[in-house]
């Protein structure tokens, strides 16, 4: 038997403990939900249940808690990415607590609200894969039930089963016989993987789908134009948590040598980028617009780790610099959407700083980018501009959304909203302060020489953001993208499936009489139910049923080579 | 004449049969009781429920201290009927007299008013004898006793309504289960003219005359499969099961995940390892087959659990679909994917029996028999619901639930194996869960009420809503499974958890550690290299 209570031995000290309290004390709070009497006091504590995590996150130290007793070997883990994303994150619930307790929710809504945070908690603490699985679940599906009731809700679980049974199946594949279950051993299993660009795809989709990558995007504009607004920050957080960080992690950065699927990543990143701008220019609302910019940031983080595929190009930390900018960007997405539900009048004009701490924010994650993108200018010249050209796809969303901000009309709230973007300001403004400081720390690109590259980042984002500011209002005249883009065709011919259906066929008018007339006899009986009705009626009969059991053993037992 | 029983025999014989006593004393007092007698009724089937459970813990520790519980008793001439309690039974046994407990609890709420409670209950513990016989049984002569011996005691159960529907589906499970049984009883007797025994063994006891015979173990193994094949509800031998759901809903959850599928699949398990020998069936070649059953057994289960309104039809054809991981599992022949079938023994029977409990409580409160009839259903139950959800979401894999360490194993046993297509039959398989069980899950919580609430359900055969609420008897057993179902799987490497027994097994079955130390079989355990 496992020795399953290791993890109380002398080696483990309280710091370790303390870990568990990020998820555990919003579930701890999540569970009493369900007694009537005690609804109205949790309720009130509801607001404040991301503290801990952010308290564990500021000060906790580096620290790992085993728990063998747990899934199949599981532990938490506090690394240096970890951390800045579980601070962010924090924060983001923070804001979100506040800001649904300041809307009012009913508390089978605070329920979902409080185990997607413990998910969201959980996730950059996993330290084994089984954990990351059970987290990115308690993380994603209770986001459902805060959608329930708008059409992104069905987009969001369907992309999510499909996101998970693709992951599942790729760190099953990567895994292959091994028993060890943490990221160490997963990174180095891709050395020797089979099938390993299959493996990367069923990555980069499974993963992809939560960040929001364009191509399997389509839950995350709706959801963001049709969500709550304290729900807003929160979801840009689940895409940091629950696509972002464990696929950094799961990845095999710079210890690989793929050039070919590196040059393919970062074609692909271009592309998904230029699909972002064009489905983002052409948004009727600064949420969807937004959403978009939040889908290109995705697509520069993915150029960036496509770099780290080949040692030509890789940049020395890039695993924990990658995370670090992502969440600030994160923020500053965060910001721009609360922007657009923030009332100047209530609050002493908060959106004008919003809006500057969002720019902030994203403009010290895209300066930080520099020294990975100066790397890969060293190595091989024409790999670093996809990743520029990324920056400038991310800029002009940025400026298309500000431009659409200066555009909509913006939904009255409550007094209360500016403390709460004020504490967003602070908190941002603190986390970019530290965020440069870990930066310059962690690269030293200013004595090496980068701050051409920097300034280079820095010019392509300003431009871009002019031309984004200026461009979309000059398209206005354009007609708008549903968000979701491409969701709209599958909704189309789903919703058309359904009335044809509804009419008593898929074909109409003379081709649906002849159908009905000729073939039609033969295809009502091979008509699902009826075929399998019959089927069952057939098998209820013993000889039938022995019959064909034995032929499909037969037959499984020849095909078999048997 | 042979005495029945030796007062000279050790304790550690004794305990088998007082296992079977537990519930078959009480079984046959009951069925003389008058219908009033309703509290004795009670104490009778929980007393023997409890002492059912009590002996059963007392065994797992005993046997985890490295004690041995056997009866022998003489039947034929060089044939006993051998009670054995092993790793393998004991996890059987475990989740039979667990889930009958529980099951008894909301029985004895369910049937409440009810006519004829008496004959119920007494079918309902003899049921239980012969389930705990069939896991305890040490030879195939005893097993094939004890499995017929279920069919005869579940059928009056399939019954009980007295309703034409009933008999009806009561025909077709007799026929079903009695030809099956023939079938079984054929190849035990050729079986046993061919080896001279038929004594359970670990890694199995046709060795010796595998050169000798091929085709005819071959054409055994197709008959004892084919005869427990029926009650673990294999396609196309499984169109019995979705018929019997006319019966109540205790004898529904009964059936699904303690009695008589359980048993089939538990059976298939008997007959790989004891019998044959997992790793002679594959020489043998017979395994592939099985595998190949399995998997279109797991397929086409979904398919039809898709397509039915009728909700506890949908939930009888996602039992097809989930039984056959048992199967999988055991004939993708390794030992990760053994431990995943086997402990998808009690993961299944857990969730599973959640979903009839709550079924239950829906048909039983709200009249709603219908998936279509669910809008809104979370609002007006919630409790009853949130099992329901916890029990579906195990169903699809969704971690940490249960189900998830199921296809954890049988996914990493299928690559161990060398084999991927068990990977795409599972992702499938989900994918198809999910898709019959989450519309579920959206229309309960998220759309709203239908204004005038369903109470036609006699109109459709079915009986009419009896009670205004679901009073704590219906609830507790499917939020107790439900309980578990998170904890097992959270859980799950904890002491004496299904899935360290499961372990057990199957290192026992494969000869872990010493010859295939090569495999981990463990997390963590190749972590040094």
């Amino acid at each position: 038997m496992t020795d399953w209570w290791a993890g109380t031995g002398t080696g483990v000290g309280l710091p370790a403990w303390l870990l568990v309290l990020a998820p555990g004390w919003p579930l701890l709070l999540a569970l009493p939900l369900v007694l009537p009497g005690l609804r109205a006091p949790l309720a009130r504590l509801a607001p404040w249940a991301a503290l801990p995590a952010l308290l564990i996150a500021v000060a906790a130290p580096e620290a790992t808690l085993p728990l063998p007793g747990v899934l199949l070997g599981a532990s938490l883990a506090l690394d240096a990415a970890g951390r800045w994303v579980l601070g962010g994150v924090a924060l983001l619930w923070l804001i979100g607590g506040w800001l649904a307790a300041e809307r009012g929710c009913t508390s089978r809504t605070l329920l979902a609200l409080l185990l997607a945070m413990a998910g969201a908690f959980w996730l950059p603490l996993a330290g084994d894969l089984p954990s990351l699985l059970a987290a990115s679940v308690l993380a994603a599906y209770p986001l459902y039930g805060l959608l329930a009731g708008r059409p992104a809700g069905p987009v969001l679980i369907a992309s999510l089963v499909v996101a998970d049974l693709l992951l599942l199946e790729a760190v099953l594949l990567l895994l292959h016989g091994s028993a060890v279950l943490d990221f160490a051993a997963l990174r180095a299993a891709w050395a020797q993987a089979y099938e390993r660009d299959l493996l990367l795809l069923l990555v980069l989709l499974g993963f992809g789908v939560k960040a929001g990558v364009m191509g399997v995007h389509y839950w995350l504009a709706p959801a963001l134009a049709q969500a709550r607004d304290w729900l807003l920050a929160p979801m840009v957080g689940f895409m940091l948590v629950a696509g972002l960080l464990p696929g950094l992690r799961v990845l095999p950065l710079g210890l690989v040598d793929w050039p070919a699927v590196a040059a393919l990543v970062q074609l692909l990143a271009l592309a998904g980028s230029g699909w972002a701008v064009l489905a983002g220019l052409l948004q009727g609302s600064p949420r969807a617009v937004a959403a978009y910019a939040a889908a290109a940031l995705s697509m520069l983080w993915l150029a960036l780790a496509g770099l780290q595929l080949q040692p030509a190009t890789a940049a020395a930390d890039a695993a924990m610099v990658l995370p670090v900018l992502a969440v600030l960007a994160g923020l500053g997405v965060a910001a721009l959407l609360l922007a657009s539900v923030a009332v100047p009048g209530s609050g002493a004009g908060m959106r004008p700083v919003l809006l500057a701490v969002s720019l902030l924010l994203v403009g010290v994650a895209m300066l930080g980018t520099a020294p990975l993108t100066a790397q890969a200018g060293g190595g091989l010249p024409w790999l670093a501009w996809p990743a520029l050209a990324c920056v400038g796809c991310v800029g002009l969303l940025l400026g298309a959304a500000l431009g659409a901000l200066a555009r909509g009309q913006v939904p009255t709230g409550l007094p209360e909203d500016a403390r709460i973007a004020a504490a967003l300001a602070a908190g941002g403004a603190l986390l970019a302060a530290l965020a440069l400081a870990t930066l310059l720390a962690k690269l030293p690109w200013l004595q090496q020489g980068a701050g051409g590259a920097a300034l280079g980042v820095l010019a392509v984002l300003i431009a871009a953001l002019g031309v984004g500011r200026v461009a979309y209002p000059a398209l206005a005249r354009l007609p708008r993208v549903p968000p979701g883009d491409l969701l709209v065709l599958a909704q189309g011919a789903v919703a058309a499936a359904l009335a044809a259906r509804a009419r008593g066929g898929l074909l109409t008018g003379r081709l649906r009489d002849d159908f009905h007339r000729g073939i039609g006899r033969v295809g009502a009986a091979l008509h699902r139910a009826q075929v399998t009705q019959a089927g069952e009626l057939l098998l209820r009969r013993w000889a039938v049923a022995m019959l064909c059991f034995l032929a499909i053993g037969a037959a499984a037992a020849l095909l078999a080579g048997h | 004449m042979t005495p029945l029983f030796d007062p000279q025999l050790p304790a550690n014989a004794l305990l088998p049969l007082l296992v079977l006593a537990s519930s078959l004393v009480p079984g046959m007092i009951i069925f003389f009781l008058a219908e009033e007698r309703v509290r004795l009724r009670t104490v009778l089937n929980l007393g023997g429920a409890l002492m059912k459970l009590a002996l059963v813990g007392f065994m797992l520790w005993g046997s985890y201290q490295g004690q041995r519980f056997e009866a022998r008793l003489p039947l034929l001439e060089g044939l006993d009927l051998v009670l054995r309690v092993g790793a393998l039974s004991l996890l059987f046994l475990a989740l039979s007299a667990g889930l009958w407990f529980l099951t008894t609890i909301y029985a004895i709420g369910y049937l409440e008013g009810a006519p004829h409670r008496s004959r119920f209950f007494g079918f309902f513990s003899l049921c239980v004898t012969a389930t705990v016989g069939v896991a305890m049984s040490g030879n195939l002569l005893t097993f094939v006793l004890f499995f017929e011996l279920l069919t005869l005691t579940t059928y009056p159960l399939v019954v009980h309504r007295g309703t034409e529907a009933a008999r009806q589906a009561g025909q077709v499970y007799l026929a079903h289960t009695v030809l099956a049984g023939s079938l079984l009883l054929a190849g035990t007797v050729w079986l046993y003219t061919l080896t001279g025994t038929l004594g359970f063994v670990p890694r199995g006891f046709v060795a010796e005359v595998a050169e000798t015979h091929p085709g005819a173990l071959r054409a055994i193994f197709a008959l004892l499969i084919a005869g427990v094949g029926v009650k673990a509800a294999l396609v196309p031998l499984h169109s019995w099961l979705p018929r019997a759901m006319v019966a109540p809903a205790p004898v529904s959850a009964l059936l699904h995940a303690v009695a008589v599928v359980k048993a089939g699949a538990f059976g298939i398990v008997l007959i790989v390892y004891d019998v044959f020998g997992v790793e002679q069936a594959a020489e043998l070649g017979v395994t592939g087959p099985l595998a190949a059953v399995a998997a279109v057994t797991i397929i086409y289960g979904s398919l039809r659990a898709l397509f039915q309104d009728d909700l506890k039809r949908r939930l009888a054809f996602s039992t097809v679909s989930q039984v056959s991981y048992i199967v999988l599992g055991v004939a993708i022949v390794g030992p990760l994917a053994s431990v995943g079938g086997i402990v998808h023994l009690v993961h299944q029977g857990l969730m599973k029996i959640t979903l009839f409990f709550c079924a239950g409580n829906l048909a039983e409160t709200l009249g709603i028999h219908k998936v279509s009839e669910m809008r809104g259903v979370g609002r007006r139950m919630p409790w009853t619901m949130a099992a329901f959800t916890i029990g579906a979401l195990g169903m699809i894999g969704v971690p940490p639930l249960a189900g998830f360490i199921t296809k954890w194993y049988l996914s990493l046993g299928a690559l161990e194996a060398g084999v991927h297509w068990p990977l795409y039959v599972l992702m499938a398989s989900s994918l198809l869960n999910a898709a019959y069980f989450l519309p579920i899950l959206h229309a309960a919580w998220f759309a709203e009420p239908d204004p005038a609430p369903t109470h036609a359900a006699a109109a459709d055969g079915h009986a009419a809503p009896s009670r205004a609420h679901a009073g704590w008897l219906l609830l507790l057993p499917p939020l107790t499974t439900a309980a578990l179902s998170v904890l097992i799987g959270l859980f799950a490497s904890l002491p004496f958890s299904p899935l360290e027994w499961s372990l057990l097994i199957a290192e026992r079955e494969f000869e872990y550690p010493e010859a295939r130390a090569d495999v981990p079989l463990r997390p963590g355990a190749g972590s040094d290299d």
